[in-house]
């Protein structure tokens, strides 16, 4: 599904280059969780924000079902990440303004659905994210595990191709961090690909394979026996 | 998603209200003084151009200029008018108004501060006034007849008809009502309430500049043709007349060229410039040859101070807008991420502008109902939304001036808000580069620097009236009532059959001086013109009509020689005059008692000099007065000046009244102040302080609240830097000093600027004046201690908080 190739990201400032990305190759199948863990400043976000089409690349790669992404246009590239592509961040990132049925509601206006249809896709996922009851309350009003159910919910809702989740668990307690593990786990058993950006090697441990960076170089990868199984 | 999005700019709305409530009552406020300005504009634009006829009108005057004195006079000799009639195959019609009355009688009722002015019976035909009732081809025809506009037909009938009633504008001359013209419908310079059909003298000298005359040109002639032809015609007739006077050799068939009439004129009257002027009506409300186009200026300087309040309100907007864009950088992020385009961004951006343009425009016409009463008063007018230009041509107007304000308020932020990096702010990264500060703070400057520049002017206008207030105008005008005399009989007494009269008023306890005066000591004659010296020589004086002790009244000094007195009576009513130091020293007389000055074929001898003392709006020097007692037809001396004791003033004032209408019978006493005479000179520099006092404040307001929200935009930047600062030690003051620093030096230097620009424009201003105040430099320096000072309290307000916040709190909030 994902083809990435001898990529390479640099940072630069008046006097300082660093180099996040050091030649990067990796591939992802359909259907598989894989999880990117590494030390603070590895380049793991900056490759899941490249693979998200939210940060460009210097050299590399990067094709999806064999279209090659990097080189779009913005506009394109926005087309494209709005049909296939969802996302859930550390710190949920839901707009303050609008209520829980409302943001949930954003991907699929953005993908042009017809109001009746959305709304009941919107209630079918709510109701699966056990969170019906809480529909119209705004972002602020509910707890942290809440929210990042609802910013799951949203990443779903246009059933795209690819979830990019950076570090989901980070901002939750580990009973809420689980919760939302458990999630993402139906989802891609579901079918959803998901790609996860983590610290936790308990949260690694629900995917199909881990990928460990260091300095922008994948040092080595992990399938993960126990889950693994289905795909191989 | 536009239903979406506007649930956003709402909920966004709600939740920052103060930023709100700035952001909008500084536009409304900006937007409402554009339209009461633009309502002005209208107005002051809509005179004389009611019908397309107008626009082939023209008014005649005249130019003449005699050895260095110049004068323009809007008004033609009553033999122009005839000749123009006789033998211009391209006017239509030719209508004259004379300067009219000042009272209207129906019944038993007498209505005063109107005007009524005598015409011919062509008025209607070259000035097509919309007559409501009568028929515009035979109103003015009959001898006797009048139209009243419309106004003054409801004040003076009410509800009855006025057709056909029987008016008076003196006791003993009657007219009948036979027509009404819609005045508010037909706003023109004409000040005229009614008029009414008059026989004009039949006066056959070209030099009697008396009557208001209006030429109507015939469709489809060259205009320009037209008005060289009429100017040849005129100076035919002028070269020709003056035959009398001088010894040029004037040919006997044929019209003069422009050329030969000239030289004739300049040989037999000394003349430099001679022209008869003819300017189209439909500009003169705003600018006149004759009159100048202060209006026109007017309307500048309130246009400049209205778009710099607008500028001002849209820095404002822009800037408060990006302040916030921390609190709207996540849901920027979150739709670039689910695909939105960048442009579609921009397009919400600017919706959430003109939401909020909406909001202050609706809030601005609230503002305009409130506003305009007092805007009228200030300006003298009856200006209103719904007034006879459309509405709808108003709302046009206002919708462009909204679309450019939306545009400028809106393209920064949009632009701005629209760029958020969306990994960097989902991230929870808002900090921007340090570019667009500057530009912030640029706006900020140029914020000020208006402010500044507005606050200063108004300081020094101030000064400048507070001066005027205050000089020594050569005169002492306290404590003096007027009578406004109404019986012609008593106006053209002569000298000695008043004096009873003003005896019987001096021996009034507490009234002290009395005289007569053919006008206000600061207001002309209305006439004025060349008097003939003896060395061939000509000096151009203003005619002054008075009686006895009129310079011991109001306190004007003598220089030399003597003032009229009872003892030289039979010499004083027939040929002195007084003169004042200004014709003296025009005529270049080192002794200008004895010397003598023809004045309209009589020759006058020289009794006496006063001192010179300050003419109207002082903007002028002195002119050239000449002071004489004798009873003259043309110049009656319609007022009574009564000099009071200040002890008991109001009932001496009684008593004088009480004792004029035993004098005057059958008339009610109009008297006023000569003090308040005066204010009325003085408002035209009134309304341009108080124009000034509103704008200075509105916009210094609107500035400081700027500064206000960009200092909490930068006190919730730095929120992390304070804490840091505070737990390694640092002092709330030294944190307070941190904060003010930028914005101090922002406001100063803005202030510096202001202090030259408004330098320029005041230097400017001050040169209008004869008597002008040395440049106040202090208030310069005053306004810029204003601006720091409240500069300072509003950034420390903001600093305060922060300041006093537990670091621990800040932190961890980061």
């Amino acid at each position: 599904m994902i083809q990435i190739e001898k990529l390479f990201k640099v940072y630069k400032t008046e006097d300082v280059e660093t180099t996040a990305i050091n030649g990067i190759d990796m591939t992802v199948k359909e259907g598989e969780f894989v999880s990117i863990m590494g030390p603070s400043g590895c380049g793991k976000s900056t490759l899941l924000n490249i693979m998200g089409l939210l940060d460009t690349a210097e050299k590399g790669t990067y094709h999806f079902f064999g279209k090659e992404l990097l080189q779009l246009s913005s506009r394109d590239q926005s087309d494209f990440r709005r049909k296939n592509m969802g996302f859930v961040f550390q710190n949920f990132n839901l707009i303050d303004e609008l209520s829980v049925f409302e943001n949930i509601e954003l991907p699929l206006i953005y993908n042009k659905v017809p109001s009746a249809e959305r709304k009941q896709r919107v209630n079918a996922i709510i109701e699966r994210m056990n969170i019906g009851h809480r529909a119209s309350h705004l972002p602020q009003q509910l707890s942290g595990g809440q929210q990042q159910r609802v910013a799951v919910a949203r990443a779903l809702v246009h059933q795209p191709r690819l979830i990019l989740a950076d570090e989901p668990t980070g901002n939750l307690d580990s009973s809420h961090g689980n919760e939302v593990m458990e999630l993402l786990c139906e989802m891609n058993e579901a079918g959803t690909t998901i790609v996860m950006v983590t610290h936790s090697s308990h949260d690694a441990s629900f995917t199909n394979r881990i990928v460990n960076l260091k300095d922008g170089h994948i040092i080595n990868q992990t399938v993960n026996k126990s889950r693994a199984t289905e795909l191989i | 998603m536009f239903k979406l999005n506007l649930k956003i700019a709402l909920r966004n709305l709600l939740k920052n209200k103060a930023y709100t409530f700035i952001n909008i009552f500084g536009l409304s406020a900006g937007l409402a003084s554009f339209i009461v300005i633009l309502l002005y504009l209208n107005f002051e634009t809509s005179f004389d151009k009611w019908d397309n006829q107008l626009k082939r009108v023209y008014r005649a005057g005249v130019h003449l200029a005699i050895g260095d004195e110049e004068a323009k006079w809007p008004w033609q000799s009553g033999i122009f008018s005839k000749t123009i009639a006789e033998r211009s195959s391209e006017v239509e019609s030719i209508a004259r108004i004379n300067g009219g009355s000042g009272v209207l009688i129906y019944d038993q009722d007498f209505f005063y501060d109107v005007s009524v002015r005598g015409t011919d019976s062509t008025l209607l035909q070259t000035i097509p006034f919309t007559l409501t009732q009568g028929d515009a081809k035979t109103a003015l025809a009959k001898p006797n007849s009048i139209i009243l506009s419309k106004s003054l037909a409801e004040r003076v009938f009410k509800s009855e008809n006025p057709v056909g009633k029987v008016v008076k504008i003196n006791p003993n001359d009657s007219y009948i009502v036979t027509g009404v013209w819609d005045d508010k419908q037909n706003p023109s310079h004409i000040v005229a309430d009614a008029f009414y059909r008059w026989k004009f003298p039949d006066d056959q000298n070209w030099g009697n500049y008396n009557w208001a005359t209006y030429i109507k040109l015939k469709e489809g002639v060259d205009a320009a043709k037209a008005i060289e032809n009429i100017g040849r015609l005129y100076l035919d007739g002028r070269a020709r007349s003056s035959r009398s006077a001088g010894t040029a050799k004037i040919p006997q068939n044929g019209l003069l060229s422009v050329e030969e009439a000239k030289a004739i004129l300049k040989e037999n009257n000394g003349s430099a410039y001679d022209e008869a002027v003819l300017e189209p009506v439909t500009n003169i409300n705003m600018s006149s040859y004759f009159d100048g186009n202060t209006k026109e200026k007017t309307l500048y300087v309130l246009s400049a101070l209205a778009i710099f309040l607008l500028a001002i309100a849209c820095i404002n907007f822009t800037n408060l807008a990006i302040a916030q864009a921390g609190s709207r950088a996540k849901e920027i992020g979150v739709k670039k991420v689910m695909g939105s385009y960048k442009s579609a961004l921009i397009r919400q951006f600017f919706m959430e502008t003109l939401l909020q343009c909406g909001m202050a425009f609706f809030l601005s016409l609230i503002l305009v109902e409130l506003l305009l009463p007092s805007f009228n008063q200030l300006l003298g007018l009856e200006l209103s939304l719904y007034q006879y230009r459309a509405l709808g041509f108003l709302l046009l107007q206002v919708a462009g001036v909204l679309a450019v304000v939306i545009v400028l308020a809106g393209a920064y932020p949009a632009v701005y808000l629209s760029g958020f990096n969306p990994a960097m702010v989902l991230k929870g990264n808002y900090n921007r580069s340090a570019k667009g500060i500057w530009l912030r703070k640029a706006l900020i400057i140029v914020q000020f620097f208006i402010a500044g520049t507005f606050l200063i002017c108004f300081l020094v206008i101030s000064a400048q009236l507070t001066y005027m207030r205050n000089k020594d105008l050569g005169f002492n005008g306290e404590n003096v009532m007027i009578i406004n005399i109404q019986n012609l009989a008593t106006m053209q007494m002569a000298t000695d059959r008043f004096e009873p009269i003003r005896q019987r008023l001096k021996r009034i306890d507490g009234v002290m001086e009395v005289t007569r005066s053919s006008n206000y000591p600061w207001n002309t004659s209305g006439s004025s013109g060349n008097a003939d010296l003896e060395q061939e020589k000509s000096v151009m004086v203003d005619d002054r009509f008075i009686d006895y002790d009129y310079f011991k009244l109001l306190d004007i000094k003598l220089v030399s020689g003597r003032f009229f007195e009872p003892a030289h009576f039979k010499a004083d009513t027939v040929n002195a005059a007084i003169i004042n130091e200004t014709a003296a020293k025009a005529a270049g007389w080192k002794d200008p008692v004895g010397q003598k000055i023809n004045r309209w074929g009589v020759e006058w001898k020289i009794v006496g000099v006063v001192r010179d003392f300050n003419a109207p709006g002082f903007e002028t020097q002195p002119k050239a007065a000449l002071y004489r007692i004798n009873d003259n037809a043309n110049f009656s001396r319609r007022y009574v000046l009564i000099k009071i004791a200040p002890e008991n003033f109001a009932s001496t004032r009684q008593k004088v009244i009480d004792e004029w209408t035993k004098i005057e019978t059958g008339f009610p006493v109009r008297d006023r102040l000569l003090t308040d005479t005066f204010a009325k000179v003085m408002q035209k520099y009134d309304r341009l302080h108080r124009i000034m006092q509103a704008f200075s404040f509105v916009t210094f307001f609107i500035s400081l609240m700027g500064i206000f929200a960009l200092a909490a935009f930068t006190v919730k930047m730095r929120t992390k830097e304070i804490a840091v600062r505070k737990l390694l030690g640092s002092s709330t003051g030294s944190i307070l000093s941190l904060l003010n620093r930028d914005f101090m030096f922002l406001v100063i230097g803005a202030n510096g600027v202001a202090v030259i620009a408004s330098y320029v424009i005041l230097r400017k201003w001050l040169s209008t004046f004869i008597y002008q105040i040395e440049m106040p430099w202090m208030l310069y320096v005053l306004t810029i201690i204003v601006a720091a000072v409240t500069t300072l309290l509003t950034v420390s307000f903001q600093a305060w908080k922060s300041a006093n916040t537990h670091p621990a709190t800040a932190l961890k909030y980061e």
